[in-house]
């Protein structure tokens, strides 16, 4: 038991001067080297090996640690004859967790800087969003103010009126469009600093269990009949599949969802989804949309469905004819299985009502 | 006129610069891009298919002659068509033909029906017409307090409502 004491001691005042070494010399120098000359990815980057470096160094020695106050719980209850080596241990124990909140603080400065890089462009472009409704909102102001005249005074034409009443529900439409914008950006913020990277600042994939597809995408009723997905309401019965039966059968729908989206796959020339939207591959379990290939084998109603082809209709596309618009899109969810089929051409094939969920250890677990 | 013409080019700029909308999706872009041969065409076709939105729109178009020679009786027509399947944006334009006479016979209580329906529908501009209206006692007795409830509601719908409008 001494022995053992006596080991926990050394390993333990050998930890201490690594965390005061790396508090006193090492981290500053990493604080200190600023992000002025690097890039804000290779500057994230340069910060997450060093966090990474420094959290594993804490995790490890919190192991350790654990380990002294076993050895040190033991030697309490087990011996209480000897208190001096025990108490000895017990301050040698408190030094070493003192250094490592010293550690943990002194990375604070720097995850926070990091975070601060990574939400920077998402911040930025959600502030850009913001002040364009707010230009948006004093245009529907001032013409407002002209139609509130109009109707005191009957004083404008009747074009004009009829003008000003559409130009507000195309502002009105704009500032809807901004904010799913910037919904979809605070989304992809929240993953860009989950993820620890600097992500994208174009917003991504909307994330949870936004909407996906088109207005008039069918969707296969449990009485067999098809029905355009912007039509489906909570309550309604759908055709769904359970992994644990392993066969299709009727599911309530829970909730619908709708929103805007502004870029598309085009799936075997028919179907139309945003890129985060999965699908079920024969022995693959679920793939985005953006990662599925002609070719590949969709689980269809009545066997495999053979993917004919996939085409990106995306932003790049938008901006060279400039006439891509921003389309309404639609999700329902489905109780318990959280699966439905849509129509791809003349089959049906199985889609998951969720975006961006991992749905790994639900599958895993139904099997 | 000449007035509101800074609003409208300023509108138009702001739409020719990007702004997009969803409502009829097709139609909208065309008409951002003042395609408007484009965006009768679905128009045309969304409101065969029934779409308020898209007959609202076909109004507008006939009543500002863009893409087609402007014909107010056409444009009332659409107007007409679409406030039957409620859109609150033709019963605001009804709303304001009949309570300044243009187009069609001065008929306040057609003002009044049409601004209420487009207020129950979401119209802040008819929610700011009724407050007029009864504050006015035009259609109805005037009634300051259910004219200072239509400017609230207005005003609760972003409508700018005039500060003196909801003094008390």
């Amino acid at each position: 038991m001494v022995c053992d004491v006596s080991r926990a001691l050394k390993k333990c005042t050998g930890i201490v001067l690594v965390l005061v070494a790396a508090c006193v010399l090492v981290i500053p120098a990493y604080a200190d080297n600023g992000g002025d000359t690097a890039s804000r990815g290779e500057r994230i980057a340069h910060l997450n090996s060093v966090i990474d470096f420094y959290s594993s160094l804490v995790d490890g020695y919190q192991a350790d640690l654990d380990e002294i106050n076993q050895r040190l719980e033991n030697a309490l209850t087990q011996d209480a004859d000897r208190n001096s080596a025990a108490w000895a241990d017990a301050v040698a124990a408190l030094r070493l967790w003192d250094g490592l909140n010293n550690l943990n603080m002194a990375l604070g400065p720097m995850i926070k800087e990091r975070d601060d890089l990574i939400t920077q462009p998402f911040d930025e472009a959600i502030q850009q969003l913001g002040d364009q409704n707010a230009q948006l909102r004093n245009r529907m102001d001032t013409i407002a103010e002209m139609l509130a005249e109009a109707v005191e005074n009957q004083s404008i034409e009747l074009w004009e009126y009829d003008a000003g009443v559409n130009l507000l529900r195309f502002l009105n439409a704009q500032i809807l469009i901004n904010n799913a914008k910037v919904h979809r950006l605070t989304l992809a913020k929240e993953r860009a600093l989950e993820g620890g990277t600097g992500g994208s600042s174009d917003g991504g994939n909307d994330g949870g269990n936004d909407p996906c597809f088109v207005a008039g995408t069918l969707v296969l009723m449990a009485d067999g009949s098809a029905k355009p997905i912007q039509d489906v309401l909570p309550g309604d019965e759908v055709m769904t599949y359970s992994m644990e039966l392993d066969q299709a059968g009727p599911g309530v729908v829970a909730e619908t969802r709708r929103g805007l989206e502004d870029h598309f796959y085009t799936l075997g020339g028919t179907l139309k989804t945003n890129d985060a939207h999965r699908f079920y591959v024969q022995g693959q379990g679920t793939t985005v949309a953006e990662d599925l290939a002609s070719g590949d084998m969709l689980q269809g109603l009545n066997g495999p469905v053979e993917l004919a082809g996939v085409e990106y209709t995306g932003l790049a596309v938008a901006s060279a004819d400039n006439a891509m618009p921003v389309l309404a899109v639609y999700n329902i969810m489905v109780e318990e299985t959280h699966a439905y089929y849509v129509a791809l051409g003349e089959a049906w094939v199985l889609v998951h009502d969720d975006c961006s969920c991992d749905f790994r250890e639900q599958e895993e677990g139904a099997r | 006129m000449t007035r509101y013409a800074p609003w409208l080019i300023s509108g138009v700029v702001v739409l020719l610069l990007g702004c997009v909308t969803t409502s009829v999706e097709t139609g909208d872009a065309a008409y951002d891009q003042a395609d408007y041969a484009t965006a009768l065409a679905s128009y045309e076709q969304g409101a065969a298919e029934g779409d308020p939105e898209a007959i609202f729109v076909l109004g507008v178009m006939y009543s500002n002659g863009q893409g087609v020679a402007q014909d107010q009786d056409r444009a009332m027509a659409y107007y007409e068509q679409a406030a039957d399947l409620d859109c609150p944006l033709s019963h605001s334009a009804l709303g304001y033909r009949y309570l300044s006479g243009q187009g069609v016979e001065q008929d306040d209580g057609q003002a009044l029906f049409h601004f209420l329906k487009g207020a129950m529908n979401g119209s802040e501009v008819s929610m700011y017409a009724l407050g007029y209206m009864f504050e006015q006692g035009r259609g109805v007795e005037a009634d300051p307090e259910l004219a200072r409830y239509w400017y609230d509601l207005a005003k609760g719908h972003g409508f700018p409502v005039p500060a003196e409008k909801l003094q008390d």
